[in-house]
């Protein structure tokens, strides 16, 4: 939707010579809160504008709303009754 | 009756829609989360409104356009009057632009004179959108307390955590406020 951006690391984490080496741990222990949220998600959405946000909600709605109930069946496999 | 299908809900053309006609309104809940950069989904857009009766005025004109109807559970056709807009807190509509969930307070009773001050305006396509602070949807979230609020309690609040780390201001242009 958007040409990718360049982040800056994510608050926190050791850069450069500093950082340790990219593994599991490393992983889970700077990619995610505590309580196991995505924080690169969230860093991600942070370095969107406003509008770019509510338009990637909007994508997922018009995605997910394929599969709404009020949509007829594409397969005459699933219109059992 | 059943209702016809409609679209899924175009949050960009409801937000114009209330500012055609001019409607005092703060953005809440899950779509005042996803404009602070919370990675979340929703269907519907909640906002909190301003009950002077000349805003409700507005807001039944704008209603109208809509074509605006209420979700009922027994399925008859209830259309939002000046009555209900005037006396009723939650009015959960169904339009031709998606869901829209029209209430008067969230969380401990703070109506739109309290939501106000703790919004800020950002810049949607061509128009201005009072979106209450993220600080203010966790605590209308934490108030509420009902499982689906705690279920998104964590994102919020790490969201919350990474924006002042970014230290997101006003000045930002990523903000795109006014």
């Amino acid at each position: 939707m958007w040409p990718p951006r360049a982040l800056p690391p994510l608050p926190g984490v050791p850069c450069g010579d500093e950082a340790p080496p990219y593994d599991d741990a490393f992983v889970e222990r700077f990619a995610f809160s505590p309580e196991g949220v995505d924080r690169t998600l969230i860093w991600e959405s942070l370095h969107r504008t406003p509008s770019e946000r509510l338009a990637v909600l909007q994508g997922f709605v018009d995605g997910l709303d394929r599969f709404a109930p009020d949509d007829p069946p594409t397969d005459p496999a699933d219109a059992v009754r | 009756m059943t209702l016809p299908p409609t679209r899924p809900t175009q949050f960009v053309d409801l937000l114009d829609a209330l500012a055609r006609h001019r409607v005092e309104y703060v953005v809440v809940g899950a779509v005042a989360a996803a404009i602070a950069g919370v990675p979340i989904v929703t269907h519907d857009l909640d906002v909190v409104f301003d009950p002077a009766p000349a805003n409700r005025a507005r807001l039944l004109a704008a209603l109208e356009a809509l074509d605006a109807r209420y979700l009922d559970p027994a399925d008859r056709l209830i259309r939002p009057d000046a009555e209900r807009l005037a006396s009723l807190r939650l009015h959960l509509l169904r339009t031709r632009l998606g869901r829209l969930d029209l209430m008067t307070t969230i969380g401990p009773a703070w109506g739109f004179a309290d939501l106000a001050p703790r919004s800020r305006r950002y810049r949607i396509g061509e128009i201005d959108v009072p979106v209450l602070d993220l600080e203010a949807v966790i605590q209308s979230k934490e108030h509420a307390n009902r499982p689906k609020d705690r279920a998104g309690l964590d994102v919020l609040r790490e969201t919350l955590r990474l924006r002042r780390a970014r230290s997101v201001s006003p000045d930002d242009p990523a903000e795109e406020t006014r």
